[in-house]
């Protein structure tokens, strides 16, 4: 991935998470401009304040527990016809 | 009082909408997939529908290899489950187009789902726990 502005949201984000999970716990934070806007219990109060104050704008919306990988293991197998 | 339940198979129909007002959302295939620990679809469509990028995960595929993958907001309905919601996904580079779209666990992290083998069905089980349940907390 080419490296852009989320990555300095991402970088911002790195620094704050210590002081984020103190104060928060666990959440999705919303960071923007390189600062923690809000925390949200779900994504999708994230997603639209986000949308509602950002509109295109890059921002970072992460939750506090994520892993470091995800998986998405899918095989689909069809018979020869 | 019990919680709402419904039974789909294992596909479901699956509406991605465009973020930006008057575009076309894209129909697609959904398949549940408890292997996966989140929704993820091919980038094209991400880019079809003019969604901003939100985080930038590495997602490992099934054939081991691990890929990086932009993390995208997007408002996604399914009608057999009455869901109408924002979710993340996340956008794999894939070989050839698709229309599909795996509901992986960050997805199903909202619903008790049972697998009626024989019968190839899915139900749904509606939970009102709360984040705490889900979700390990530091204090």
């Amino acid at each position: 991935m080419e490296p852009d502005s989320l990555d300095r949201e991402i970088e911002a984000y790195r620094l704050l998470l210590p002081g984020i999970k103190e104060r928060y716990g666990s959440v999705w934070a919303l960071v923007a401009d390189l600062k923690l806007i809000k925390t949200f219990p779900v994504f999708s109060e994230a997603a639209q304040y986000a949308r509602q104050h950002f509109g295109k704008q890059q921002v970072l919306i992460r939750h506090t527990d994520e892993t470091k990988l995800e998986f998405a293991p899918f095989v689909l197998v069809h018979a020869e016809k | 009082m019990a919680g709402k339940t419904w039974i789909t198979g294992p596909n479901v129909e699956v509406t991605l909408h465009s973020d930006d007002v008057g575009s076309p959302s894209v129909d697609l295939q959904g398949i549940i997939d408890t292997g996966a620990s989140v929704i993820c679809l091919d980038s094209r469509i991400a880019k079809r529908l003019g969604l901003v990028s939100s985080d930038k995960r590495w997602v490992e595929m099934a054939d081991g290899r691990v890929v990086a993958s932009p993390g995208y907001s997007a408002r996604m309905t399914i009608p057999a489950l009455g869901f109408d919601s924002f979710v993340q996904v996340c956008a794999v580079d894939m070989e050839y187009p698709s229309n599909r779209i795996l509901l992986g666990r960050s997805f199903l992290r909202d619903y008790i789902v049972n697998y009626d083998g024989p019968k190839e069905q899915f139900q749904f089980h509606e939970t009102s726990r709360d984040q705490q349940y889900y979700f390990d907390h530091d204090e």
